[in-house]
């Protein structure tokens, strides 16, 4: 008697087969749909999801949304020349009037490919589950246009929200795109979010993506980037945590000269998880990247972060710094680092750095010998450990902006 | 003001002070000279309230209170105050937001009303230019980037703005020039008042010609082996501390 060796589908794996099954695919689409029929969603032993055991994480697969025609007030996280709403995956109706220079349409599936092209579960969740999203098309004018992108799930029903965004700033052009998500509390639905960037030649994109979904939500963030010549390409991904969070960056150097400014800031407590997985690859000369992280770690809460930068044989002159650093505010929370260089040019410079620590007892003691009770000058500490991957952003709205939420997550921290 | 009985402290184990007695009265100010190792910051950092320390025996009265019992934030609202010999950068504070929330913070624990904006603005502006602190310096985190003399002048910029009742200057003229050591010194000076006690603590008589002590201490291996007038420091420069180590 042979005994075949089969996998015990999970229910969130035999949910999502469901999902694949009731759709008809083809394409990018079904190609990323294979994948995951095959192989079901990853676990510890597959290397990229060792720290996120998806498997274990997703109890369930929610069915996708319905369209929902529903669009809510709220206030947009900074002053923006453009505000839109995508409301349970389903991107609104776009706004009449858009500044010069900007062009924006609600586009089905296939939206945006900026990924890079080795298979990654989170971005073949997004290509498979995804109804489409905005296509934004920016060309150059006399004013940077700010985009904002509010990404809200509403409803007492738990939903999987897929959607994809795609941006190509062109040539010379410059945007800043902010985005956010929210969602209910009580409810344990799931994003897949993806955007889709294109970067050209001289282009400059700034982004910003807060990441505040409810407590009980799972977020599977994507975002790919290709950049052109002379360009740059400066993302700022704050995380507030929720039961888990997984952002995977891709960034892809295609043309020489060009910079990337990777940054982001995690603040997480209770039994939260996150996961931010970044993959930087120069695949041209000449360009330079900094890659910059803050986890503040509280309660139980667990933070991965997973850097790669990868410099190829023809990227000669690449300039990479990356660094990684998480506070620690509790005994039994727990930070994951995994910085990774993999480089086959010569003339290179590339570094990593990852630190891990508690706050530091002589800057705490010297802040209480001025008068300064404990919780405040803790708050002031850990402000500032964040404030140093916050205050590279350009806008001061954006900065004022980030910082309050620091603020606000910290004042329910200590209540 | 403070009054030290019979203080010992160690750290680690180790036995740093070894029965301190020392008083100072409203007005006075007193200087500790000693050989290195010989527990002067420890005696400075007990006193700020820093937790590395075990008190095994002995109290400090400060204002008739137990100072032992407070934490370092409520004894400076009670007035102590320590200029560090090494202050510490805290990089993404800005020093103007740091100064504010500590004058703040101790009118608060006070009871007193909040300074609002422009009070404070004025306040600052004014003992910074009697300390030479640019209005650059105000704007950089912390101590980020400051030279040693930058750093002791915020120091004493920081002491004339909480205006405590007890200050403790740990070598405050280590890594000073002859100009940042006046500037200092005349800031220091300028605080001097019948209310206002003092514990000048140094290695070099130097400080002392321009900061004069009613009190010299000789300290050494934990204890205050000698006290006398000012010429106390002159004769131990002339003489090093050879007589006072032996003795202790």
């Amino acid at each position: 008697m042979t005994a075949q060796p089969t996998n015990m589908q999970t229910q969130a794996e035999k949910a999502l087969l469901e999902i694949l099954g009731g759709q008809p695919l083809t394409g990018a689409r079904e190609i990323a749909a294979g994948r995951l029929r095959e192989s079901g969603l990853p676990h510890r032993r597959v290397e990229e999801w060792k720290y996120t055991d998806l498997r274990a994480y997703l109890k369930d697969f929610p069915t996708l949304a319905d369209q929902s025609g529903a669009v809510l007030t709220r206030e947009p996280l900074v002053p923006a020349d453009v505000s839109l709403q995508v409301v349970n995956g389903h991107a609104q109706s776009v706004p009449g009037e858009l500044p010069d220079g900007v062009s924006i349409s609600v586009a089905k599936t296939d939206n945006g490919t900026a990924f890079h092209t080795k298979p990654s579960t989170t971005v073949d969740l997004n290509t498979a589950l995804s109804n489409g999203g905005y296509s934004i098309a920016i060309s150059k004018a006399d004013k940077v246009p700010v985009i904002f992108i509010d990404h809200i799930v509403d409803g007492t029903e738990a939903v999987t929200a897929a959607f994809r965004h795609s941006i190509t700033v062109e040539s010379g052009a410059n945007a800043t795109l902010v985005e956010r998500f929210s969602g209910p509390s009580d409810v344990a639905y799931l994003v897949s979010g993806g955007l889709s960037a294109f970067v050209g030649d001289g282009a400059f994109l700034t982004h910003t993506r807060v990441v505040n979904e409810g407590p009980q939500s799972s977020h599977l963030g994507a975002i790919g980037a290709r950049l052109g010549a002379n360009a740059t390409y400066e993302p700022f991904v704050m995380t507030l945590g929720s039961y888990l969070v997984r952002t995977d960056v891709h960034l892809t150097f295609e043309g020489e000269h060009s910079h990337g400014g990777v940054r982001g800031a995690t603040l997480i407590k209770g039994d939260e998880h996150t996961d931010m997985t970044l993959e930087v690859d120069h695949a041209a000369p000449n360009c330079t990247s900094i890659e910059q992280f803050k986890s503040v770690i509280d309660g139980r809460a667990q933070a991965v972060f997973q850097g790669k930068i990868m410099v190829k044989q023809i990227a000669q002159k690449t300039d990479a710094k990356m660094m990684s650093q998480g506070l620690l505010l509790s005994e039994n929370g727990e930070f994951l680092n995994k910085p990774e260089l993999e480089i086959f040019a010569d003339d290179v410079v590339c570094g990593h750095g990852a630190t891990c620590g508690d706050l530091d007892d002589n800057l705490l003691f010297y802040l209480l010998s001025r008068g300064i009770p404990r919780p405040v000058a803790e708050t002031m500490m850990v402000q500032a450990f964040v404030s140093e991957a916050i205050e590279d952003t350009e806008q001061p709205e954006i900065i004022e902006a980030l910082e309050a939420m620091v603020e606000d997550w910290l004042a329910t921290r200590q209540a | 003001m403070l009054q030290i009985n019979n203080l010992h402290a160690e750290v680690d184990g180790n036995k740093i002070l070894r029965g301190i007695n020392l008083t100072i009265k409203p007005g006075e100010v007193h200087a500790i000279m000693g050989p290195n190792g010989s527990g002067k910051s420890t005696l400075s950092y007990v006193l700020a309230g820093k937790d590395d320390y075990e008190i095994t025996e002995g109290e400090i009265l400060f204002k008739g209170e137990d100072l032992l019992d407070m934490e370092a934030d409520e004894r400076a609202a009670a007035g102590m105050f320590l200029a560090f010999q090494y202050p510490i950068e805290i990089p993404g504070v800005a020093t103007m937001t740091f100064l504010r929330t500590a004058m703040n913070a101790q009118r608060k624990a006070r009871g007193e009303e909040e300074l609002n904006t422009p009070d404070f603005m004025k306040i600052v502006k004014q003992k910074a230019a009697e300390l030479n602190v640019t209005a650059d310096m105000l704007k950089r985190p912390l101590n980020v980037g400051f030279s040693g003399g930058e750093k002791k002048r915020n120091e004493i910029m920081q002491m004339a703005l909480l205006e405590p009742s007890m200050c403790v200057l740990d070598e405050t003229d280590s890594g000073l020039d002859i100009d940042a050591l006046r500037i200092v010194s005349e800031g220091v000076n300028a605080l001097r008042g019948p209310d206002r006690g003092m514990l000048v603590i140094t290695h070099y008589q130097r400080l002392l010609d321009h900061i004069v002590p009613d009190v010299v201490h000789v300290m050494s291996a934990g204890k205050i082996v000698k006290s006398g007038g000012k010429e106390l420091a002159l004769e131990l420069e002339e003489k090093g501390y050879a007589d006072y180590v032996n003795a202790a």
